[in-house]
C-alpha cells in the first residue's frame, strides 16, 4: 500500500539513528520550497529523471529545467543553511549564469 | 597560473546530474579544482541529491496495488492497459506537493489514502451508488454533512458519472472523459491537518488535498501538470 504515514517508519529504515533529526530538517527545508522548486528537485533527485524527460513531462523548454533546477538547488541550500547563506555563492560567468 | 575558465550556474548542475555535453566536462572539473568554495557546494549539491532520494526514494519505489491500477486502466484497450501497469509497476516518484499551511508528512496521521484505495479496490463496500444526476450535490451534502457538490471538470472534459457513498461517511465521485479514461474523487470529512501531495506512479497521479473541512484524493492517469490543473479546479469548485 502507498501510505506517505509509512515515510516515518522509511527513515526510521533508510537512515542511520543519529541522522534522522537531520533528515527531518531537510524534510522541512524541502517542504518550506516552492511547488516547482520541490517538484523539479523530485523529478532529477529521486525519480531520476533526464532533462529532456523532465522538459516534456512539465512542458517547458530544457533551458527552464535547468535554470529552474538550479534555482531550486540554490533555494534548498539556503533554507538548509539559513538566511544569508545565498551571499556566500561563489558567482558565476554573468553571461552564462542561470534565467531567474 | 592561468585562471581557469568561467563555467555557468546550469553547467555546474549539468555537471552533477551527467547531462553536461563532454566538451565542457574538462572546463567544469578545472573550475572546481580551482576554487575550492565552488568545489563544497557542488559537494553540498551531490549532498543534498543523495538526502532526496534516501527521503523520497522508499516510497516512490512502492507500486500502488495492481487492483487499483487496473480498475483506473479498465477503461482502455488490452495494449494500452499492460503498458499502464508497466509505468505502474516501475519506479515512481512522490510529489510531496504541501502547501504553505502543509504539515509534514513525517506527522501525518490520517487515512484518507487507505480508505481511498480501498473504495478503488472494491475492499471498501459502498452503501449505495448512484447514476450521476442533478440531484448529486444535494446527495453529496446530505451524506456527508458538508457543504460540498461534485466539482465541475468537465472543462477537461471529464463528466461524472457515478457517485458511490462509504460508511464514514464518505464518497467516491468517478468522472469519465469521452476516451473512457477515468478520473476519481474520494471526499470525506477532515480529519487532519492542511496538505497537498501529488504522487506519481509512472503515469497514473494520486492527488491528495486536505484543508480544515475536507480531504479528499484524487486519482487519474494524466501528466503532472494536467493533473495539478484538474486538481486545483476540483478543489477549488469542490465547495458550495
Amino acid at each position: 500500500m502507498v501510505d506517505v504515514r509509512d515515510l516515518e517508519d522509511d527513515l526510521a529504515l533508510s537512515t542511520p539513528p543519529a541522522d534522522r533529526a537531520g533528515m527531518g530538517d531537510f524534510y522541512a527545508a524541502v517542504m518550506r520550497l516552492s511547488l516547482e522548486h520541490r517538484q523539479i528537485l523530485l523529478l532529477v533527485g529521486v525519480e531520476g529523471l533526464s532533462y529532456r524527460e523532465v522538459a516534456a513531462e512539465l512542458g517547458v523548454p530544457i533551458g527552464t529545467v535547468m535554470s529552474r533546477l538550479a534555482r531550486a538547488r540554490e533555494r534548498l541550500r539556503e533554507a538548509l543553511d539559513g538566511p544569508g547563506a545565498g551571499a556566500q555563492i561563489v558567482p558565476l560567468h554573468p553571461s552564462r549564469g542561470s534565467a531567474p | 597560473m592561468n585562471r581557469p575558465a568561467a563555467i555557468a550556474e546550469t553547467e555546474l548542475h549539468a555537471f552533477i546530474d551527467g547531462e553536461l555535453p563532454p566538451d565542457r566536462v574538462a572546463a567544469v572539473r578545472a573550475a572546481l579544482a580551482a576554487e575550492p568554495a565552488l568545489a563544497a557546494r557542488a559537494a553540498a549539491y551531490r549532498a543534498d541529491k543523495l538526502a532526496l532520494r534516501a527521503l523520497f526514494g522508499p516510497i516512490a519505489d512502492r507500486p500502488l496495488p495492481p487492483a487499483w491500477i487496473a480498475r483506473i486502466a479498465g477503461h482502455r484497450p488490452a495494449r494500452r492497459l499492460a503498458a499502464t501497469r508497466r509505468m505502474a509497476i516501475a519506479a515512481g516518484l512522490v510529489l510531496a506537493l504541501a502547501g504553505g499551511a502543509g504539515t509534514l508528512l513525517l506527522r501525518g496521521g490520517d487515512t484518507i489514502l487507505a480508505e481511498a484505495e480501498g473504495a478503488r479496490d472494491g475492499t471498501l463496500r459502498p452503501t449505495g451508488s448512484f447514476v450521476a444526476q442533478a440531484g448529486s450535490a444535494y446527495m453529496l451534502q446530505a451524506a456527508l454533512g458538508l457543504n460540498v457538490r461534485p466539482p465541475d471538470l468537465a472543462k477537461f472534459g471529464y463528466h461524472l458519472v457515478t457517485v458511490d457513498f462509504y460508511a464514514g461517511p464518505a464518497a467516491g465521485l468517478v468522472y469519465r472523459n469521452a476516451q473512457g479514461a477515468e478520473l476519481s474523487i474520494y471526499v470525506r470529512k477532515s480529519h487532519g491537518d492542511a496538505r497537498f501531495d501529488l504522487l506519481r506512479r509512472g503515469k497514473l497521479r494520486v492527488c491528495i488535498w486536505q484543508d480544515d473541512v475536507v480531504s479528499a484524493v484524487m486519482t487519474a492517469d494524466m501528466p503532472a501538470g494536467e493533473m495539478m490543473r484538474v486538481a486545483s479546479a476540483a478543489y477549488a469548485s469542490l465547495d458550495m
